[in-house]
């Protein structure tokens, strides 16, 4: 080829890259149909926003705009996973919140806001003297303080075991405090699979074995109905969602369902009902399987079951979800409320649960929510 | 609107290439006139009005300067006119809260600052009517008599809200007399993709190292990890701003301009006498041309060059912001480029280069040190820590080893790309494999890096860009 055709075809091929590359993605707006859920990322995708004076003036229609045409941006789902892969390829696995450690094995990045603690664990302690029932706390740790040998090079994790003894600390009177830590690394140790590999909670099994070493700690009887193993198609968790991969493998949810178990649930914010501690519309599809424990819904549900216990009150985070069809052999009556709701609607304890009268109080908390705060605001 | 947005590239820029080229070439101006003055109002409707005062202030007095026509005392009216109209908008919006606060400070007043939002690129676009207005005066440029000519050219999207500070000298036969072809278009595709990268890949990722660190307790730092962290920022703002004008420069080659380059490789420098060569080109040859030089520059002895050179380094500070911080770091330039030429560069040519470089690169570093804080005590607290002041360990913070392990690659690909090192491969590979080159590997990284940009600008929401706030 001639110097002046090289050069000719040179730009041509530019211009054609650049081209494609513009009509492929504006296109793709109108061509892709439209999707109201990101199962990939679990989360809703901005909606288009809606166009007015106001927030053409104030600025707030371009900033919707620009998070509608990234959620729906074609190929979205591949671009997210290959972003996710590059920094992975450059060893930069934790810029985020959610990085990405050995054997696959995804975290929660957590960062520990001790004024929140203090302020936290103070409401908790001022709760429990209010009350003339037992109140247990059940502190569990996340998988970057178990799995350690997973965590990438040089990785310091907060101070979990600081904030566990600060909780520790506030027992008395009628409060006492559970860390389970040693009990999950016994489990870890024996073989067990603690921990999701993609998503950031425990597992079933884990939380089986933390219970039974909550029972027999706390003086109650064990559990001794029988389940039969039940498995969800393979899934991908939460954190994944963060940093998905091309080359990650799937895993499974395990469940347990007692045969001689009879249950009524009613969600009382949704006034939703049902006669299973699962819903397993959440086991299809690509969704999160971790919801099939009360549908990931527990606001303030009321649980009834033909247990021999008597009634708990439980509170707490999304971990509380996979100990609940558990709990419910436990007791015959329980009242599940979502710690997290409680800073957000500032409504107290009394208001959601009425004239329901527990026989014991139980909180189940990650270090990580009780420090950051998100668990606090209990009245 | 930001360059490295999913509204800008995958609506504005479609559609502005699509109707620039869809028209004759008599309603090119206009199109880049209408679509740029969408692109200001995008995020700022209610500013766009300022400028475009600005363009009509600049069109009026631009008439009024010519001094080939008018003998009268109206050129010199006029070029004051224009010049308080500039600067005066440029005080009111930028400096007055300042101006207040430290009133307040220092005489005990008690003056309510005012709720001001700066207008976007105001700082640019002043200093471009402003460039314009001189030059007619001095009858460098005839005045524009084309308002949308003059329009476009002020409010021209690509340099609008970042630079580069584009002369009207510079592009005063392309507003009526440019051509676009195809070898243009694909310099230009090129140099956008570059631009894009820089800022999308580089810079918003070592930003997050910067930010990190910047966020960390004292208790968990050391000197180690406070370099560690200002050099993250030297990384940041030279892949953040270069690659915004490396964007602006390829967006105009797109629609057939040939702006002036801003930044050729500033870290390679051996003095700051050369990195101010490098760096920011457009500004620090405006500050030349249109204050140093009419000063008196070099030509009244050596203590008024001296003075010249003081005063256009803290108004190079001041340009960049209402803060101490900024003024603290254009008096400290000023006064190395002082002792550079006075006594310093001779004394530097003795040494070795790797010897200069160092010497050029810890100044440097040390000055986006001054640079990165606004708050006055963040600023003196780091640089306390820095240098060992500030009760910090040298090294073993809690974060040390895991910021440097995680972001090793990074660093590495960022001293790298700071190089001209695939400037010069480019050339030849261009020479020994010119249809290869060309024709394959140069559009495959192309539209490697456009792909990786989008991957990147579709997951991350830390996006942002350093000279907006300029």
């Amino acid at each position: 080829m001639e110097k002046g055709d090289v050069k000719k075809a040179s730009s041509l091929m530019m211009t054609a890259v650049f081209a494609g590359f513009l009509i492929f993605f504006t296109l793709g707006f109108f061509v892709i149909p439209y999707q109201g859920v990101n199962f990939t990322e679990q989360r809703n995708y901005a909606p288009m926003p809606e166009i007015s004076s106001d927030a053409l003036l104030s600025g707030s229609y371009s900033k919707g705009l620009e998070q509608y045409l990234k959620d729906h941006l074609a190929l979205r789902p591949e671009l997210v996973t290959l972003c996710s892969e590059l920094k992975t390829v450059f060893g930069r696995t934790v810029p985020d919140i959610v990085f990405r450690g050995k054997d696959g094995q995804f975290f929660l990045r957590n960062n520990t806001i001790d004024t929140e603690l203090k302020k936290v664990a103070g409401e908790i302690r001022a709760f429990a003297e209010k009350q003339d029932v037992p109140v247990d706390m059940l502190i569990d740790p996340d998988a970057a303080a178990i799995l350690t040998d997973k965590l990438p090079f040089a990785y310091v994790g907060d101070n979990e075991d600081e904030i566990a003894d600060y909780f520790l600390k506030q027992a008395g009177g009628n409060l006492k405090v559970y860390y389970s830590k040693d009990r999950i690394a016994e489990l870890r140790d024996s073989g067990m699979k603690t921990f999701y590999r993609t998503d950031q909670h425990w597992t079933t099994d884990c939380a089986r074995g933390v219970l039974d070493w909550y029972l027999s700690e706390s003086g109650q009887p064990p559990l001794t109905a029988e389940y039969t193993e039940n498995e969800t198609a393979s899934f991908f968790g939460n954190l994944y969602s963060g940093s998905p991969g091309f080359f990650d493998e799937t895993e499974t949810l395990k469940y347990y369902v007692n045969p001689d178990g009879e249950y009524h649930v009613k969600e009382l914010d949704t006034g939703l009902e049902r006669d299973s501690l699962y819903d397993m519309t959440w086991d299809s599809g690509i969704r999160n399987r971790y919801n099939v424990f009360l549908g990931g819904h527990f606001i303030n549900t009321h649980i009834t079951s033909n247990a021999k216990g008597g009634k708990a009150l439980l509170l707490g985070d999304s971990y509380l979800m996979a100990l609940v069809p558990f709990l419910a052999d436990c007791y015959s009556e329980i009242r599940v409320l979502d710690m997290r709701q409680f800073g957000e609607r500032g409504k107290t304890v009394a208001e959601l649960i009425g004239d329901f009268k527990p026989d014991r109080i139980l909180f189940v908390n990650t270090v990580y929510q009780l420090s950051c705060g998100a668990s606090g605001g209990i009245k | 609107m930001l360059f490295s947005s999913t509204t800008f590239l995958f609506g504005f820029l479609s559609l502005v290439l699509a109707c620039y080229y869809a028209v004759p070439r008599k309603f090119k101006n206009a199109v880049l006139l209408v679509f740029s003055l969408v692109f200001y109002a995008w995020g700022e409707p209610v500013y766009v009005f300022l400028m475009l005062g600005s363009i009509v202030v600049a069109y009026l007095t631009g008439l009024f300067c010519d001094r080939q026509k008018y003998k009268s005392k109206l050129p010199l009216v006029s070029l004051i006119l224009a010049i308080c109209w500039n600067m005066g908008l440029l005080l009111f919006f930028k400096y007055t809260n300042f101006f207040i606060t430290n009133a307040n400070n220092i005489f005990n007043l008690n003056i309510t600052p005012l709720d001001l939002t700066l207008p976007i690129g105001i700082s640019f676009y002043s200093f471009q009517t402003l460039s314009y207005v001189i030059d007619v005066y001095r009858g460098e440029v005839k005045p524009q008599k084309n308002l949308l000519d003059l329009a476009t050219y002020v409010s021209l999207f690509p340099q609008l809200i970042a630079g580069p500070i584009v002369r009207y000298q510079t592009i005063e036969d392309q507003l009526s007399g440019r051509k676009e072809t195809l070898d243009k278009f694909a310099r230009g595709v090129k140099r956008f993709a570059v631009g894009l990268g820089k800022k999308v890949i580089l810079a918003n990722n070592i930003g997050a190292l910067f930010e990190e660190i910047s966020n960390t307790p004292q208790a968990d730092l050391s000197v180690a990890s406070v370099w560690l962290g200002i050099i993250a920022f030297t990384f940041q703002i030279y892949f953040d701003f270069s690659g915004y004008s490396d964007m602006a420069i390829g967006l105009g080659k797109m629609f057939g301009f040939d702006f002036l380059e801003n930044f050729n490789y500033p870290y390679i420098s051996d003095s700051i006498t050369e990195f101010w060569r490098r760096w920011h080109i457009s500004l620090s040859s405006w500050f030349r041309d249109y204050v140093y030089i009419p000063l008196g520059g070099n030509r009244k002895g050596k203590l008024r060059q001296c003075v010249n050179i003081m005063i256009v380094w803290f108004l190079t500070g001041f340009w960049h912001g209402a803060n101490w911080n900024f003024m603290i770091w254009g008096v400290y330039f000023g006064i190395i480029l002082l002792c550079e030429k006075l006594f310093l560069l001779k004394a530097l040519g003795k040494l070795p280069r790797v010897f200069r470089h160092i010497y050029a690169l810890l100044l440097i570093v040390i000055g986006w040190g001054i640079f990165a804080f606004e708050d006055t005590d963040k600023l003196i607290q780091n640089f306390k820590n820095m240098f060992g002041l500030g009760g910090l360990p040298f090294a073993g913070g809690k974060y040390d080893l895991f910021w440097f392990t995680q972001n090793a690659v990074l660093l590495a690909i960022l001293v790298i790309a700071s190089l001209p090192l695939f400037k010069k491969l480019g050339e030849k590979l261009t020479v020994k494999l010119p249809a290869v080159y060309g024709c394959i590997i140069e559009p495959l990284c192309t539209a490697g890096l456009l792909i990786i940009s989008t991957a990147y600008l579709a997951s991350n929401s830390f996006n942002p860009f350093l000279y907006f706030r300029f």
